[in-house]
This record gives structure tokens, sequence and C-alpha cells, in this order.
């Protein structure tokens, strides 16, 4: 009687360390994983019009953190600057930075936050720059603070399509400061003081904003 | 001899199974509701919603992995947070809010929602569960709630998924005064007085 019950306590015992160790283990290098990576924040300025048709900047906030593939849209401003387009085209941004990095989303959640100082007009044109700060956020990589891009994406093969409005938002990204505004190929202007290059895909756009 | 090694192997045994317990992750503690919504076909249904709070900066986020959330509908949790703080008497601003839709459907639109996320809100922060036989539908307006459209729809719907209690909004005008007979319908001005039915 007393075998038994002694072999079932022994064999208890293993099994609970065994658990115990696990999960103490696992426990540990997620803390490791998560101090090692934790999260990434990328800032850019989305060129954008405003409501009288004016250029204007907005400011795209993506933040990339470990997490179980979530993606969530920042709302909660008085002024909704976020409509249903807007997210759809974030949505499809997230989905075309997935595809272009082959980063397994499923173990990230990413977090989208536009701000604007005056009432702009919300729409698919944050496309391949929502595309572009989410690529640099998956892989931890800066982007130079001299270029903006412009354009929408039509789906997820990483093309970027016209947008319009192109000569009124690059009046406002020289006014900004910067230097190099990307733009859909066919969409070329002329401003001076600002270089206008044309880009055909998200992967073309992201090489020049590296450089 | 034999008594200490089984004292030792019991004492290890609770051990070994106490610091597996402390290390599992502690997830955060989410509140699953229901609210009532119309259809594009303007039937009235029940749409599940999940919301939790977790040490932030005042922010609210939505989940668009599949979900669009209309602008009005960010106005409505905006209300729903302010609601929330003032019948718990505490600022949520050091609490980031997250919204995710749990039924399948494209849009998020409307105010009609807004006592029902204030309600998940509250219910989140206090830890404690909502009842799942009861609903609410109302908007809010000044702290107050607020009536909605499509009530009688609504009403239906929630009579059909086997709920008991309908809160809505002391103005609420209803069409069929008989649908009283199907689901106990219970008036509230504000959202404190509204929890009364709605936590568990």
């Amino acid at each position: 009687m007393r075998k038994p019950f002694l072999l079932l306590l022994v064999a208890c015992a293993a099994i609970a360390l065994v658990v115990g160790y696990q999960y103490a283990e696992s426990n540990a290098a997620r803390n490791e994983a998560a101090t090692a990576r934790s999260s990434y924040t990328v800032t850019l300025g989305l060129p954008a019009v405003d409501l009288e048709g004016a250029g204007a900047l907005a400011n795209l906030t993506v933040t990339v953190s470990d997490g179980d593939g979530s993606v969530f849209v920042r709302f909660d401003s008085a002024k909704p600057l976020i409509n249903t387009e807007t997210q759809s085209s974030l949505r499809l941004a997230l989905d075309v930075a997935g595809k272009l990095t082959r980063e397994n989303l499923s173990k990230r959640n990413v977090y989208y936050s536009i701000s604007a100082p005056s009432d702009v007009v919300g729409g698919y044109s944050a496309g391949a720059a929502a595309a572009i700060a989410t690529i640099a956020a998956l892989r931890s990589e800066e982007l130079r603070d001299d270029t903006l891009v412009t354009g929408r994406l039509g789906s997820d093969d990483g093309k970027i399509a016209p947008v319009g409005k192109v000569e009124e938002k690059a009046v406002a990204v020289r006014e900004a400061g910067y230097s190099v505004l990307l733009v859909p190929k066919g969409e070329g202007a002329e401003e001076e003081g600002l270089r206008i290059i044309e880009v055909s895909t998200v992967a073309e756009a992201y090489a020049l904003m590296r450089e | 001899m034999r008594r200490l090694a089984l004292l030792a192997l019991v004492v290890l045994c609770g051990l070994a199974l106490a610091v597996g317990y402390l290390l599992l992750p502690s997830p955060h503690y989410k509140t699953q509701f229901q609210a009532c919504a119309v259809t594009l076909g303007g039937e009235g249904t029940l749409v599940w919603f999940e919301i939790y709070m977790r040490q932030g900066s005042g922010k609210t986020f939505v989940n668009i992995q599949s979900a669009r959330f209309r602008e009005d509908t960010e106005q409505s949790l905006l209300k729903a947070r302010l609601a929330a703080e003032e019948t718990l008497g505490t600022s949520l601003k050091n609490y980031d809010i997250t919204l995710d839709m749990l039924t399948p459907q494209d849009n998020v639109a409307g105010e009609s929602a807004g006592a029902a996320f204030a309600s998940a809100l509250v219910a989140n922060y206090l830890q404690r569960p909502l009842r799942g036989d009861a609903v609410i539908s109302a908007a809010l307006s000044d702290g107050k709630l607020a009536p909605v459209g499509g009530i009688d729809e609504k009403m239906v719907a929630a009579a059909e998924a086997g709920k008991k209690t309908f809160v809505i909004a002391e103005e609420q005008q209803i069409k069929h005064a008989e649908l009283a007979q199907r689901i106990r319908i219970v008036r509230a001005k504000t959202l404190g007085d509204a929890l009364e039915y709605l936590l568990g």
C-alpha cells in the first residue's frame, strides 16, 4: 500500500518540477526577448490636403511590439482624422510591409497613430508612407529625415498608385523644410527647392528613404 | 528516515507547482460584452465586443484587423471614457483603452453603443463581470443616457437571443409597447443607474 503511494508522489514531484522548470525557462526567454526587442517606433510626415484643398502635413507614428498579431489605430481624436478609408489603407500597408519583410506578424502588435495640426482630409493617400514606416518599424531601422512620400496602395502587391493633389502637397512638404518628395509614377511635378522623384513600388521607395 | 523523505518530497512538489504557477504570464483582465446594432437591412442584431485597459497615457485604440470604425464611433468612445471616469469618480488618464469587435462585421458606426462601451469600461476597471442576460442600448450626452434609433428592432433581437433585461435611456420612445411582454425594459437616467442592472 505504501509503495505505490510513494511511487505516485515521486512521479508527481517529478512532473511538477518539469512543468515548473519549463514555465520558468519560457518565461525567462520571453522576458529576454522583450528587453532585447521590446518595441520600436517610427514617425513619418504624411503629405495631405486640408478641407480647403491646400497642401498640409499630418504625422504618422507606427509602433511595433511583441504581441498576438493585432493591428490597432489610435481612435480618440475630437477632430476625426482616421476615417474607414484610412483604416483600410493602414491595414493594407501592414500586409504590404509584412510581405516585403517576411516578418511573422502573428507574434507582433502594430499601433498606428495619426495627428495633424489642421483639418486634413482622410483617405487612401497614407498607404505608401504607412507601408514604408511599418517596414522600418518591423526591421528597427531609421528613415531619412529629409524625404517624404505620397502615394496609395492599390493592392498588397507593393505597387504605388496615383493619389492626386501632388502639387499642393509638394508646397507643404517644401515649406516644412524637406528636400525630397517621392511621388507615384506619372505624377511628377515641379516645385522650386524640392526634388520630386517618381517611384513605382514600395520597395523602390523604401530604398530611397534609407539611403 | 522514510517519513522525512516523504515530507521533503511533498514540500518540493508544492514548491515546484507554486513556482510554475507564479511564472505564468498574467494576461490583461478583458471584458467581453454584447452591444445592440441595426443591420443595413434594418434588422436588430447583437454584436460581441471586447474591451480592456492597461497602464498607459490616456489613449484609446481600436483593432482594425478585420473591422473598420466610423468617426461617430470615435466620438462615442471619447464620451464613454468620460462617463466611465465620472461614474468611477476617478481619472483614467493613466490607462490606455483597447476595443476589439469579435463578431465579424464590416463597419462599426454610430453612437448607440456609447453606454455599452462605458459600462464595459467600468466593469473592466473594477474587474467585475457584466451580466450575460442584460443589454443596454443608449447613447451618451452630457454624462446622461440618450435615446437611440431602431430600439424596437434591437429589443426583438435581444429577446430572441435570450436576454432578460433591456436597459434604455429615460427619454427613449418605444413604438411597440407590447415588447415589454417579451423582455423586461428598464429605464435609466445615468450610467450609474444602468450599472445596477448590468453588473454581475
